[in-house]
């Protein structure tokens, strides 16, 4: 009997013992990560009290700020940079990259923290300062009209990204009375476009052929190449130009302004698969773009190897291909900045709740897609597209524009969507500007317009 | 059974009227009497603390569950006292009736219209004003009722015939009524208590290994029957797996004990209570303290239990009979199992069962019987022959450590002791 009542006290004691260790486990071990674990009601609620701190413009123009525990917004245009918060629906954009600092977690020094946690204060959040230039990006949204679409305007010297507009756009303040609307509306407009949206970048590709021509050596501006009736056959398939050129022989420079699927079809099949994927790989495509936003990564095909017809679609926009606007914005930055592709970005700076600096975003390079000579040939060649191709649409009065635009075929049976990329001023260039509208046509008729209009004033913003 | 009960005396005639007529009574276990009222003071705190919530919630009152549990807590002490004062012998002539009480309660508590269905489980009768868990209650009597027929059965305890096929239907009967409520978790406290009785009455070893094979083989059926055992079963390995879902009411503790580090957030700040926890100053309290009181107070707790147990199964060591021995191994096992089948839910150690605290949660029925049962622990220790105060010829075996020697009674031992040849 005795033996048993201490046998019953062992098994006691290790249960005890067991129990401590799991006590130990979850409070000291796990404790730490547990405390701060989503859906752990403290986190919650402190996020609850929380003074959120705001987002402002490049100028200082404030884009979202707190008000009595609730987001308020200045304008939706700006929507899918900032981005919504919602305790319901979580966050992306700016709210949720910048949110360590904007919810005050970051950013304050620890014994500040301290006092503040112990005080019971409720907690301020930092400053997060864009780039975006509001007025800028409402001229864009003027200019872009009520189509599904976006613009994007980068400071090619630096990065920057000045407009990124997405369309449709949303109130982000409502996100949570808005969300079934949002969510399930066709045009999709909970997406950005700008980073996210992918597209056939029809003939505004071509830049990326002729870069990689060019600077491989396989041909030169002056080249001179022939496209006599509009059209040919390659393999079986019939390929033709959206205008027959002017001229039956030219040199490469107007094959690119003209815009002429038979030369670049051509000029694709001899750089091969691998130059193309490589050159369009320099540019960025195939990789997640570094950028604060939310990004879909592009793609030349999903096809490999590709077959000769496909490559040769692929080389004038067709094809497989898969872009971005902002991926087509640095194309065209690279080639305004001698053939660097600069790292785009949209937080120019990060401010402590006292206002103190916490960081400032210094410009950075992906790495280089071709020579600064090829970038040169590229620039000029593209300043002859606006000037006798079909970018006419873009120039802006006293200032060379270069740019390349682009009609690619949607879905069958809607119309096509309009591209259009371009670089100003093309001596020095500041900026690169891409617009795309969705199924709305011609390149040269929707896109080009709207880039004039968006550059003129932009040209005047950014000195 | 009848003839069990005709049969008053257990030892040696002689020896028990005589002892019978004037029991030798000493003071109670003071030690285990503190432990007590520590364990009641820190609950009554943490009663409190853990409710201020709910109760401001649902009465508009803070104090609502504080003072309702207060005066449990005098009603059960004053339970405790006086069967403290009782000689525990004369519990024996009651251990029948209160068996047959406790079977009754547990059925008419399933009456429809009698009992009372909270949570999706039929577990309290209405008496009066006060609502009455006959499950708590009935853990009591299976205990007296157990130590009694077990010391009556002597070394038939081994024999298969008499000793285990009576205590397995015995059993069955018990936890096919709780189970019926349903009351998963009191049904393998009663399990696991009814075995630590056997166990320390002298179950063969073999009776043992039965048992515990044909238990498990009914767990497959009562988890085919209702499936939300085997999903609660599953999320233990897992709480994250369904957050919001099976998990919710672990995660929402471990979330707890994870606030509370070492030192915990304070005494009354603690943020779980605030309605996400369910039932915070009941099953769940022990959440509220490693939050509020961190490490130091769940080791603090656990450091408490462990010396209730210490204390009580000194109590059974030392106890003067087989009755007083069986029936301290199965008050201490029933409050520790129950203590320990809580917090092991609260961590995630074990799958998930709604259970008290012993002496900590809030709740009338369970404080209440909790204190009863430590009444008769205290009586049996009032007879306890303990080797400080007891000069005797040759030393006892001490709780705690061996020496070695054989087991066998030896010539010296004091007349009295169970297990003593005349």
């Amino acid at each position: 009997m005795e033996r048993q009542i201490q046998r019953v006290g062992m098994f006691f004691l290790l249960s005890f013992v067991v129990l401590s260790g799991a006590a130990g486990y979850w409070q000291a071990w796990r404790g730490p990560a547990l405390a701060v674990a989503p859906g752990n009601p403290r986190v919650l609620e402190a996020e609850r009290r929380a003074q959120r701190g705001p987002i402002l413009d490049r100028a200082g123009r404030p884009l979202v700020q707190s008000e009595d525990g609730r987001r308020t917004t200045a304008t939706p245009i700006t929507a899918h940079v900032t981005g919504y918060f919602s305790y319901r629906y979580g966050r992306t954009g700016i709210e949720r990259a910048n949110n360590e600092v904007l919810s005050g977690r970051e950013g304050v020094p620890p014994l500040a923290r301290l006092l503040r946690d112990l005080s019971g204060a409720p907690r301020r959040g930092g400053t997060v300062q864009l780039t975006i230039d509001s007025q800028l990006q409402a001229v864009a949204d003027r200019a872009l009209g009520d189509v599904r679409g976006a613009v994007v305007v980068i400071d090619v010297r630096t990065g920057a990204v000045l407009v990124a507009l997405s369309k449709p756009y949303f109130d982000t303040a409502r996100v949570d009375e808005l969300w079934p609307g949002l969510s399930q509306n066709e045009a999709r407009p909970l997406y950005n476009r700008v980073s996210q949206g992918l597209y056939v970048p029809g003939s505004t590709f071509k830049l990326v052929t002729a870069a990689a021509a060019l600077d491989t050596g396989l041909l030169r501006p002056s080249t001179q190449v022939s496209d006599p009736t509009g059209e040919t056959v390659i393999d079986g398939f019939r390929i033709t130009d959206a205008e027959r050129p002017p001229r039956p022989t030219f040199d490469f420079a107007h094959a690119l302004a003209w815009s002429s699927n038979v030369v670049f079809a051509q000029v694709g099949v001899q750089l091969g698969e691998e130059r193309l994927r490589d050159y369009a790989g320099r540019f960025g495509m195939g990789r997640q773009i570094p950028f604060e936003l939310e990004t879909s990564p592009t793609s030349v095909s999903r096809t490999a190897p590709m077959s000769r017809i496909l490559l040769a679609s692929t080389a004038f926009g067709q094809g497989e291909l898969l872009m971005s606007p902002l991926q087509m914005a640095l194309v065209g930055a690279a080639i305004a900045r001698d053939g660097d592709v600069p790292r785009p970005f949209v937080v120019q700076e990060v401010r402590r709740p006292s206002g103190a600096v916490l960081a400032r975003t210094q410009p950075a390079t992906l790495g280089r897609a071709t020579t600064p000579g090829t970038a040169a040939q590229l620039r000029e060649m593209m300043a002859l597209a606006v000037e006798e191709g079909f970018g006419r649409a873009a120039a802006v009065p006293g200032v060379r524009v270069g740019g390349k635009t682009g009609t690619a075929q949607s879905v069958p049976g809607l119309p096509d969507h309009s591209w259009f990329v371009g670089i100003a001023p093309v001596e020095r260039p500041r900026l690169a500007i891409v617009v795309l509208k969705e199924f709305s046509g011609w390149g040269a008729e929707e896109a080009a317009p709207v880039a004039r209009q968006v550059l003129e004033r932009a040209l005047q913003a950014v000195p | 059974m009848a003839g069990v009960m005709a049969r008053p005396v257990t030892g040696p005639m002689a020896t028990e009227v005589h002892r019978r007529a004037t029991p030798r009574t000493g003071s109670p276990d003071y030690p285990l009497v503190l432990t007590i009222v520590a364990l009641l003071a820190f609950g009554l705190i943490m009663v409190y603390s853990a409710s201020v919530v709910t109760a401001y919630t649902a009465y508009r009152n803070q104090y609502y569950y504080l003072i309702r549990q207060a005066a449990y807590a005098v009603v059960g002490l004053g339970a405790m006292v006086l069967l403290m004062r009782l000689d525990y012998h004369r519990l024996r002539a009651v251990s029948l009736p209160g068996l047959v009480l406790s079977l009754v309660l547990l059925a008419v508590v399933l009456l429809p219209g009698l009992g009372t269905e909270v949570y999706g489980a039929q577990r309290w009768l209405r008496v009066g004003g006060f609502q009455l868990q006959p499950s708590e209650f009935a853990k009591l009597g299976v205990i007296v009722y157990m130590a009694h027929w077990f010391t009556s059965k002597r070394e038939q305890v081994r024999d298969f015939a008499n000793g285990f096929i009576p205590f397995v239907v015995l059993l069955a009967v018990i936890v096919a009524l709780m189970l019926k409520q349903p009351d998963l978790g009191t049904a393998i406290v009663v399990v696991t208590t009814a075995v630590a009785i056997f166990f320390v009455a002298g179950a063969h070893p073999l009776q043992l290994t039965l048992f515990l094979l044909v238990s498990g083989l009914a767990l497959v059926p009562l988890i085919r029957m209702a499936p939300y055992r085997m999903a609660r079963f599953l999320t233990f390995l897992d709480p994250w797996e369904l957050p919001q879902g099976n998990g919710y009411h672990v995660v929402q503790a471990l979330m707890g004990f994870g606030a509370g580090g070492f030192s915990g957030v304070g005494l009354g700040v603690g943020r779980q209570k605030f309605l996400y926890l369910p039932f915070p100053h009941t099953d769940s309290i022990f959440a509220v303290i490693g939050e509020e009181l961190g490490l130091a107070g769940t080791l603090g707790l656990l450091l408490l239990f462990l010396f209730f147990t210490y204390r009580g199964l000194r109590i059974a060591w030392y106890a003067p009979d087989q009755f007083g021995r069986l029936l301290a191994t199965g008050v201490t096992c029933v409050i520790i199992f129950q203590a320990l089948i809580n917090m092991g839910v609260l961590t995630s150690s074990l799958p998930f069962t709604g259970i008290t605290l012993p002496f900590v949660s809030a709740g009338g029925s369970s404080l209440i019987s909790k204190l009863a049962s430590c009444g008769i622990l205290l009586s049996v220790s009032r007879q306890t022959l303990s080797p400080d105060d007891q000069p005797r010829p040759t030393p006892r075996r001490h709780f705690w450590w061996r020496h070695g020697r054989s087991h066998l009674p030896g010539p010296g031992r004091r007349p009295g002791v169970a297990g003593r040849t005349a």
